[in-house]
């Protein structure tokens, strides 16, 4: 199939007008700072946050320490959720929904329940994102658990991107996958869309800091006349250097076989998407909406990591410095939302099954997920308080970010998502199983659609799927719609 | 210990009393357990047949391959276009750009592993890996315009000013031919030479024009994959025969892991591939390139799992030297039997690794220290392979014999159900002692796999997953380990080297690694459709008395290997 060249956009940026977005500046604003001046409402935002392995929470004999002890506002706070204290008790702002689940089959071979998934931990990739159940895999022992449906938030992305530069974006923290010799269940991706053919394509994340930072202030102009010539020229010479390469492969297109042309194809797409944004280049930042200092290189990624002897150890294996990964990036996610770059976004800090050396951050000589299995419950709990922190450190900073006469929080709906519970082991048959889907509890903050802050819900025991809780994100931004297989917001997220 | 000539394929010897390895892993898992319960499913296999051409190729019948003796029709392989690992990306830009800075390494998305990193069938395009290369384009291109010297070398001459059209289109001609392995045609010089005067016009500088060559080739679909377009041969449909630079290419990366260089091109554009004779005579030239060395280093690290160890780096790069020593003295200096690589009786240790084994230190740094009676001989005593397959905490019975099953004799085990947690070993409640917990697969739903795999694991229990030999089980005394092993069906063993000694005995390994090498040089999975090639390799392998190089000159002087059968 030949494909079509989208006509290249001629005016120069500032002459296209709407074409572009461009931050929430105060003189766009109402009196009241609560709408814009010509009417319409501030804009809503959607941030998912994703925690890989085992986070999860407790009702078995060896508690994480996650799900508060009481419920309501001001919620103890176990080792795990610690960091909610900090930030000037950003636990205000942040609502915990404990009781969830995602439903298992009961024996291998039984019909997978709706919005369900099949035995096999760490396969419930579609699910969790997407509300909707695995397809048994054919043959069964091929593990062949593939997402099915389109993520919450593409489904989202499509009703309220509206014309920003980014439609949504996606960031992960965690490099390197570090154990590749394990199936990959698509363990590094929590996005996708739908196709014309109304198929998912995954969205791959961007895992490099300084190229999100990149791409994120590819329109800003230095102040500095001689700097400003530069960065103009650099534009005009990556403009001429992708038409030819872009000419050359469309010319080559033709000449490949089916398969062949099919990857190409999507390459070649790829390429016009770098040239679409330097013809339509994000705004320049202004106010509030600031050009970040440069990140520089970034940190050096480390090898595969698979062992757990703290006698037989590498600190550097399986760790590429995600401790400033993680920070960058969820400086860089705040700007693009203080910005109006973009109104959707994801970030995985760490993958699903995640390998992820912890001993530079935690001190503890373990990769994540040997370390779930190790029977180090304790330990565990400094694992899951690094992701809650830079969890809280995110909220605190959209809290602490004012936009018309509130802050840019109040406009979020943002959910931190974990990978699983405690509670049944329905591979292992054990009572009571770090690899669970039982007993979840997810995170939840922000003021969108009237979203109460800093409670601690329970949901019935295990009768709300987690997709309710990105439903209800979801109906805070406006968006109602089910997910997947899954319907019905929790009706506690809303006072 | 073991005579020499005990190596040699002993053509009486009973053949094993499984069917020959090749056609249980081109059949895929069914035969390997007794009651396996289903296929395995090879990861990007649709199994259809090609679909024929469609006149995808425009090239020219003058430069292809004729080759003096024709392929057998079933001996052409599929083969998809492949994009270039990150590997191979950073030896290329380190060959023609003189830049060993490896930035795909930093900048590129992970290649999967199957082992092997190099499956086109799992190549996924992203919008990271799209915007990696650009980034990596732009600061190759700073980099060498930042020395003066190698700038100079690549550039190959001296601008008279900004506009010397003469150096810029000789640049483009000559860095061209490198970039995209085949000489340009004079439309494409003259595009490039074009943008790049434009662009030494407009920064004064001549440099300026040669960067944005460099950015515009190393982003080009024909620098960023290898793409094979041949000609059609006539009356096969969906058959190509290689163009002479494409086939300089497959020998290139198949043999050095990176672009072909002048010279090979040369040679190709002098028609000296033409002849499988002259293939091979390249191909022997191309084995002497210390490129070549590291690389069948590498294929046996990606292979048997060891390119990344979990331990301390001093032990880690211990274990590596270790092994890559062995590979180097058994395929290159001594050019022995390739299965030496597991008869060897002794082992290139320094005192860390001779302590780590309980064997004498040498006396100064690294040196080959004979194993005596320790029951250790060859690569599978070697700490790097011990420490591959394990489980968390310690070595797994079922994954080593699963690892040596699936990998050294080529006998795929299907996955284990999907309601079996294959992260753990059994329940440590279960027994006291290892060897009596395992008896949990003894049941007749697990016994038919596991019996392919546990006993070969137990046969290594007294090596810990770091190399080291131990009586007991960790931290139980009472647990005696007697280090027995079965390969079922085959027999019985103690150890690394009575397990070796087992293996050759029954021609076990010689036809496995044939099947590999030519899994790495297509970089896909197996299927049956190749098991004529497969076969003819097997022959030239025991021709040569079992060389690993006589191998590898084997797959790209083979006929077919000039040839392409159209993926999809």
């Amino acid at each position: 199939m030949r494909r079509v060249r989208l006509p290249r956009r001629t005016f120069l940026r500032g002459l296209g007008g709407a074409m572009v977005g461009l931050p929430l500046l105060d003189a766009m604003l109402d009196d009241h700072g609560v709408a814009l001046a010509g009417g319409g409402a501030l804009p809503s935002r959607f941030v998912l946050l994703f925690g890989g392995l085992a986070l999860g929470c407790d009702s078995g004999p060896q508690p994480n320490n996650v799900v508060p002890a009481a419920t309501g506002a001001n919620y103890p706070l176990g080792a795990g959720i610690a960091p909610f204290g900090d930030y000037e008790d950003v636990r205000q702002q942040i609502s915990v929904v404990s009781g969830l689940s995602i439903p298992c089959q009961p024996v291998f071979g039984d019909p997978i329940p709706p919005g369900g998934r099949g035995i096999n931990f760490h396969a419930h990739t579609n699910p969790i994102f997407t509300g909707t159940a695995n397809l048994m895999p054919a043959p069964l022992e091929s593990h062949d658990y593939r997402v099915t449906n389109w993520s919450s938030d593409q489904l989202v992305a499509d009703a309220i991107a509206g014309d920003t530069t980014f439609k949504s974006l996606q960031y992960r923290a965690q490099a390197l996958l570090y154990n590749s010799g394990v199936g990959p269940y698509y363990r590094d991706l929590m996005s996708w869309r739908l196709d014309d053919q109304g198929q998912p394509v995954p969205l791959y994340p961007v895992a490099s800091p300084r190229q999100a930072y990149d791409t994120l202030f590819l329109g800003f102009v230095p102040d500095d006349p001689v700097e400003a010539a530069k960065k103009a020229f650099e534009l005009k010479k990556r403009r001429s250097v992708l038409d030819l390469v872009d000419r050359r492969m469309s010319g080559m297109l033709d000449r490949l076989g089916s398969n062949d042309k099919i990857k190409l194809e999507q390459h070649y797409d790829a390429i016009r998407n770098i040239e679409n944004l330097l013809d339509n280049l994000p705004p320049e930042p202004e106010g509030a909406c600031m050009m970040l200092e440069d990140p520089g290189d970034d940190p050096p990624l480390g090898g595969a990591f698979t062992g757990d002897d703290p006698n037989a150890y590498d600190v550097n294996a399986g760790y590429s410095g995600e401790e400033t990964r993680i920070r960058v990036l969820t400086d860089l996610l705040h700007m693009a939302l203080v910005c109006d770059l973009t109104r959707v976004a994801t970030f995985m800090h760490t993958m699903i099954q995640s390998f992820m050396n912890v001993a530079q951050i935690t001190g503890h000589q373990y990769a994540m997920h040997d370390m779930s299995h190790g029977g180090q419950t304790v330990q565990y709990n400094d694992v899951i308080a690094w992701h809650m922190n830079h969890f809280a450190y995110f909220v605190a900073k959209l809290r602490d970010t004012p936009e018309g006469t509130g802050s840019l929080l109040d406009n979020c709906a943002v959910v931190y998502m974990m990978e699983a519970g405690g509670g049944y082991g329905y591979e292992s048959g054990a009572p009571w199983a770090v690899h669970s889907t039982d007993n979840m509890c997810w995170f939840v903050a922000g003021g969108a659609g009237g979203l109460v802050q800093g409670q601690h819900i329970v949901a019935p025991a295990n009768a709300d799927h987690t997709a309710n809780v990105l439903i209800s994100a979801m109906r805070a931004v406006g968006v109602d719609s089910d997910l997947g297989d899954v319907s019905g917001h929790i009706p506690a997220l809303f006072g | 210990m073991l005579e020499m000539g005990s190596m040699r394929k002993a053509a009486a010897m009973a053949r094993p009393v499984i069917a020959t390895p090749m056609v249980l892993w081109l059949a895929l898992a069914a035969a390997a357990c007794r009651d396996g319960g289903g296929k395995g499913d090879e990861a990007g296999e649709s199994g259809s047949a090609s679909t024929g051409g469609s006149g995808s190729a425009t090239d020219t019948a003058a430069d292809s391959t004729t080759g003096d003796v024709p392929p057998e029709q079933d001996t052409i392989a599929r083969v998809g276009m492949r994009r270039l690992t990150r590997y191979e990306f950073d030896n290329v830009v380190r060959d023609i750009l003189l830049d060993d800075s490896r930035p795909a390494a930093q900048l590129l998305p992970e290649d999967p592993r199957t082992p092997f990193d190099n499956d086109y069938t799992l190549q996924v395009v992203s919008q990271p890996l799209v915007d990696g290369i650009e980034v990596l384009a732009k600061e190759a291109a700073e980099r060498l315009l930042a020395d003066t010297d190698k700038r100079d070398t690549v550039v190959g001459c001296q601008p008279s000013g900004a506009d010397d059209e003469t150096c810029m289109r000789d640049f483009v001609t000559r860095f061209g031919r490198l970039a995209l392995r085949r000489p340009l045609e004079a439309a494409e010089v003259d595009d490039f030479t074009a943008l790049a005067l434009d662009y030494a016009g407009q920064g004064e500088d001549f440099y300026v024009g040669v960067e944005v060559v460099i950015r515009a080739m190393l982003q080009d679909a024909e620098f960023v994959y290898r793409i094979e377009l041949g000609t059609p041969v006539e009356d096969q449909p969906g058959v190509f025969a290689l163009s002479r630079y494409e086939l300089a290419s497959r020998m290139s990366f198949f043999l050095l892991g990176t672009t072909p260089d002048a010279a090979l091109l040369d040679a190709a554009e002098a028609g000296e591939l033409d002849t499988a004779d002259g293939v091979r005579a390249r191909a022997q030239m191309l084995l002497t390139d210390p490129r070549a060395h590291e690389h069948v280093d590498r294929f046996h690290s990606l292979w048997l799992g060891y390119a990344e160890l979990p331990h301390p780096q001093d032990l880690t790069n211990a274990m590596r030297t270790e092994t890559a020593a062995l590979v180097e003295r058994v395929v290159f200096e001594d050019k022995a039997s390739w299965l030496e690589l597991f008869t060897a009786t002794e082992t290139y240790i320094d005192a860390l690794l001779a302590e780590q084994y309980g064997l004498p230190a040498p006396a100064d740094g690294a040196a080959w220290v004979p194993y005596g009676d320790t029951g250790r001989m060859g690569i599978l005593s070697h700490g790097s392979f011990l420490s591959v397959a394990a489980n968390v905490g310690d070595t797994s019975p079922t994954k080593r014999g699963k690892f040596i099953r699936e990998q050294l004799m080529c006998q795929p085990i299907p996955p284990p159900p999907p309601n079996v947690m294959a992260d753990n070993g059994p329940d440590p409640g279960a027994a006291e002692c290892k060897v009596d917990r395992y008896q949990v697969h003894a049941v007749a739903s697990c016994a038919g796999c596991h019996d392919q795999m546990d006993p070969i694991g137990f046969g290594l229990e007294n090596y810990d997953r770091a190399g080291q030999f131990r009586t007991h089980d960790i931290d139980n005394e009472a647990c005696v380990i007697d280090g027995e092993g079965e390969i079922s069906g085959v027999g019985t063993f103690n150890g690394p080297a009575e397990l070796s000694q087992l293996l050759i005995d029954n021609d076990l390994l010689d036809g496995c690694v044939t099947q590999q090498s030519y899994r790495f040089a297509l970089g896909r999975e197996l299927t049956a459709d190749d098991a004529a090639f497969v076969a003819t390799l097997d022959e030239d392998f025991a021709a040569a008395d079992t060389r690993f190089d006589e191998l590898l000159i084997a797959v790209v002087s083979n006929p077919a290997f000039a040839y392409r059968r159209e993926d999809g």
